[in-house]
């Protein structure tokens, strides 16, 4: 019995010390948010290429797409559907920018 | 029973010291280290701030913050984006773009606003 | 009569909206006109030194560097060498280095695109070596940096005539008033309308002059680079992705770059901090 809960608390101890603190992490039922990321991580990709066809994509989306990708592997589903929406949000915000870019000009 | 006891006790003990480095990791970072730090706020880039080194001035001091902003809520809306009273604004939309987080621009936004 | 005037109205005001957007000189004129306004001591001459001209402290510090063996010059040096070593003289673009410096950025009306001293370059190296060649540091840097040397003393002329030539300026100059990356600044903002101001330290260099010394030495890299391997760490700094060097974006970008430099003289003194 003893060693049972030992094990369960070391292994809960592990994992936790393990994921990330973001606010949404604490979900450790990886099944059923799969799909949210599958969403999540689709879309910053398709807004991503966009922005990069544009030449006006972010520094750090690409590697923060991938990063998701390594956490989502990792079984670190809410961590990673997170940063995924992150990505999409710098994907979407650069194709903001890049709406305007071809008009703009100087301000004197 | 005293071997449940002890069990307990080797439980939470070990329970503790996984907890421990998880503190220490998300140790709180002061308003001050948000606003002066390089990588993130990096307020000093462009603003003198009292009590900061090698300040830029491409914005204006960091001053009578209060006396500016009566209502702080303008001064955080500010710093959120920047571009919403002047588009053309240098200064990086640092909510908007999430250069910072949310609780990031409420530090910078307490710290700023006692100067 | 009334449909001749008419037809000579609409037809004006075709050519009218043809060329409407582009006035290269105008531009010129208001680009140099908003530094001589924000400067008013400073002479036009001296944006060749760039951020010196705006400094006097830095540009003491900048003297000295040069009253002594500036770091580049052994590099400057051996690009002379590479030059006669890799027959670039063999290629009749490049068989005048001071006049190559000079005629380019050029748009080429036959291929639809900006040309760039690197561009030129590097197709030459191709052409004699059979090999290819980097487009940031190094061999193309220290080459194009003997090049220019040439023509010191000569000043910046950029010619942007034909339609296909317009198009790529306009392309260049909404990339560099254009806001990108997290940072979400232009290269103007910076450069335009807070050249001179701190950022921490720094002072921002001005964009008039940014090209009569390039490639350049900078003691951030500890060596010469182009100037695209400058855009890209100034994308970088704005949290943008940068483009590859000798892309068409950045080729446009300084096509409108050395433009707003003409009249500039080109110069040897290629230190930067």
């Amino acid at each position: 019995m003893k060693k049972i809960l030992l094990t369960t608390l070391t292994v809960l101890a592990l994992s936790t010390q393990a994921a990330d603190f973001l606010p949404s992490a604490h979900n450790w039922n990886a099944g059923s948010s799969g799909d949210a990321f599958s969403a999540a991580i689709g879309a910053a990709e398709a807004d991503y290429a966009s922005a990069l066809s544009a030449s006006m994509a972010w520094r750090d989306t690409g590697a923060m797409i991938k990063e998701a990708k390594k956490l989502h592997k990792a079984g670190k589903v809410n961590a990673a559907t997170a940063l995924a929406k992150k990505a999409h949000t710098q994907a979407i915000n650069a194709l903001a920018q890049a709406s305007v870019a071809g008009s703009a000009g100087p301000s004197f | 029973m005293k071997k449940t006891i002890s069990s307990i006790s080797a439980v939470v003990t070990l329970a503790t010291l996984f907890m421990l480095p998880m503190e220490a990791g998300a140790k709180e970072m002061t308003g001050e280290e948000v606003t002066f730090g390089r990588k993130l706020g990096n307020c000093l880039a462009c603003h003198m701030i009292p009590g900061g080194n090698l300040p830029g001035n491409v914005g204006p001091p960091l001053l009578a913050m209060k006396a500016r902003f009566p209502d702080k809520a303008v001064l955080r809306a500010q710093i959120w984006d920047a571009t919403v009273k002047n588009p053309q604004t240098i200064m990086p939309p640092f909510g908007k773009h999430q250069a910072l987080t949310e609780k990031q621009i409420d530090q910078i936004t307490d710290f700023i606003y006692t100067k | 009569m009334k449909k001749l005037i008419t037809a000579v109205v609409s037809l004006g005001l075709m050519i009218g909206t043809a060329s409407a957007g582009t006035d290269v000189g105008a531009d010129i004129k208001a680009f140099q006109g908003y530094f001589k306004k924000q400067n008013p001591s400073v002479e036009f001459a001296d944006y060749t030194i760039g951020v010196y001209a705006l400094d006097a402290g830095s540009r003491d510090q900048f003297e000295e560097i040069l009253d002594g063996i500036p770091p580049y010059e052994e590099a400057v040096e051996k690009g002379g060498e590479e030059f006669e070593k890799f027959g670039l003289g063999k290629c009749s673009a490049l068989k005048d280095p001071a006049a190559a410096r000079l005629a380019h950025p050029y748009y080429d009306d036959a291929a639809g695109t900006v040309v760039t001293l690197e561009g030129t370059i590097r197709r030459c190296y191709t052409e004699q070596t059979g090999k290819k060649m980097g487009t940031m540091k190094g061999k193309i840097a220290r080459i194009s940096s003997w090049i220019s040397d040439q023509a010191a003393g000569e000043k910046i002329n950029v010619k942007v005539e034909s339609d296909g030539a317009k198009a790529a300026y306009e392309r260049g100059k909404a990339t560099f008033y254009a806001k990108r990356g997290q940072f979400n600044m232009s290269c103007a903002d910076c450069h335009v309308y807070n050249a001179g101001k701190k950022a921490r330290a720094d002072i921002l260099s001005p964009a008039l002059g940014h090209t009569s010394h390039v490639p350049m030495y900078r003691a951030k890299w500890g060596g010469i680079g182009t100037l695209h391997r400058r855009y890209g760490g100034c994308y970088k700094n704005m949290r943008a992705k940068p483009l590859m060097a000798q892309s068409s974006e950045y080729r446009d970008m300084e096509f409108f770059h050395q433009a707003m430099s003409n009249g500039i003289e080109i110069s040897a003194d290629r230190y930067r901090k």
